[in-house]
């Protein structure tokens, strides 16, 4: 009796060992480093923050590096700057037009930032912000806001026909105008939802991987070699995943520009 | 793209330029189609990197949205005028449609960027063999 009591206890002493591997969404908690607060609101620097603060920072200092010798035929650095001007550029250009080039700063800013955050959340241990759907529909609304107010400061009462299709008879219109209207708002949901699920997801991969890794490795060390072989194919994966996501934002925000500035 | 003409291709702004430097204007005009060569070549890629999975995902997405904009204002609708549950009933209808919109503008959209890439390369397979 003695003796299955301490076999349990062992039993138990093993099973909470190998529960300690951390959680797969363990790292995506939002933990506080200084503590603010106004009145009821909480507005701590959190981790989120610093990492919203680096990317802007490796943002700023990569761009100011780059352009400071300005070369004809340009260094790495300056390369680097210059393809993802001309990327933006272009993608502007092609998707709004003339006019769009007054919002390329803004649209420069949302690709940096987005891409920067799913860059530098790929460093091990590093906050993915553009995981938490929070961060997400926070950009997807002041695009969404910003596209609207351009499109009725451009058109006046004019914009509301992006509601109607143009050539439908009028009967129809008590069915498509609340089609049209939810459509229209639902385009934050789907910008935001698309990017944050596409980066928790991949993180959620990539730590379940990572787990196996340990828990083959520790007891059979050459199955460990399997799924670290697929975590490195997974990181690859990864990074262009990272590329890919904040292109489609990007692109997408273009295309809610061209709807506003144009009007189909 | 039913263009035949390759002088055509070129883009229009370099008709602006007024005919003084000769050599100037054609290394310019050079340089500014190398430039739309870029731009097709990026739009290439992200045509052939969304792959199905990507797609299927994205299009989900799209239904998921309108159906919970419908659901949302149904359901606020509803809470203002005291109709629960109809309001909601009515807009669920409402945002599915939205959503198969949202879904068949994605795909018309991704349609219409995988012709242009197959029309831009089978132009490009042609100019070579020139």
């Amino acid at each position: 009796m003695k003796q299955d009591a301490s076999g349990r206890q062992r039993w138990l002493r093993k099973d909470r060992r190998e529960t300690n591997v951390a959680s797969p969404l363990e790292q995506f908690t939002i933990k506080p480093i200084v503590p603010l607060s106004i009145g009821k609101m909480d507005i701590s620097f959190t981790n989120s923050s610093l990492m919203m603060t680096l990317a802007v920072a490796v943002i700023v200092v990569l761009l100011v590096f780059s352009v400071r010798r300005r070369d004809l035929v340009p260094g790495r650095l300056q390369s680097i700057a210059e393809l993802s001007y001309e990327f933006i550029a272009g993608m502007v250009r092609e998707n709004v037009g003339d006019e769009g080039r007054k919002y390329f700063p803004f649209i420069f800013s949302v690709f940096m930032f987005v891409l920067f955050g799913n860059l530098l959340g790929l460093i091990p241990g590093a906050f993915t912000f553009t995981s938490h759907i929070a961060v997400t529909f926070a950009l997807a609304l002041v695009i969404f806001i910003g596209v609207t107010a351009i499109g009725i400061a451009r058109h006046g009462t004019h914009f509301f026909t992006l509601f109607f299709p143009h050539g439908a008879p009028l009967a129809a219109a008590p069915i498509l105008i609340p089609i049209e209207v939810i459509s229209y708002l639902s385009r934050p949901i789907s910008l935001s939802v698309r990017l944050f699920a596409n980066m928790t997801v991949g993180h959620i991969i990539l730590k379940i991987f990572a787990g196996f890794v340990v828990s083959l490795g520790a007891y059979f060390v050459l199955p460990g070699v399997v799924p670290f072989g697929l975590l490195v194919g997974l990181t690859a994966l990864e990074f262009f995943v990272a590329f890919l996501q904040a292109y489609i934002f990007t692109i997408l925000s273009c295309i809610y520009l061209n709807d506003a500035v144009h009007l189909h | 793209m039913p263009e035949t003409d390759p002088d055509k291709r070129s883009p229009p702004s370099s008709e602006r330029n007024p005919p003084g430097d000769d050599d100037f204007a054609s290394r310019l005009a050079a340089a500014r189609s190398r430039r739309g060569g870029d731009s097709d070549k990026t739009s290439d890629v992200a045509a052939r990197n969304t792959g199905q999975l990507g797609l299927g995902f994205r299009i989900a997405v799209d239904l998921l949205a309108g159906v919970m904009v419908g659901v949302g204002m149904g359901l606020a609708l509803d809470r203002w005028l005291g109709t629960s549950p109809w309001l909601m009933l009515v807009f669920l209808v409402f945002g599915f449609a939205a959503g198969m919109t949202n879904m068949l503008r994605s795909m018309r959209a991704n349609d219409a960027a995988r012709l242009k890439v197959a029309s831009e390369r089978k132009e490009r397979e042609r100019d070579g063999a020139d």
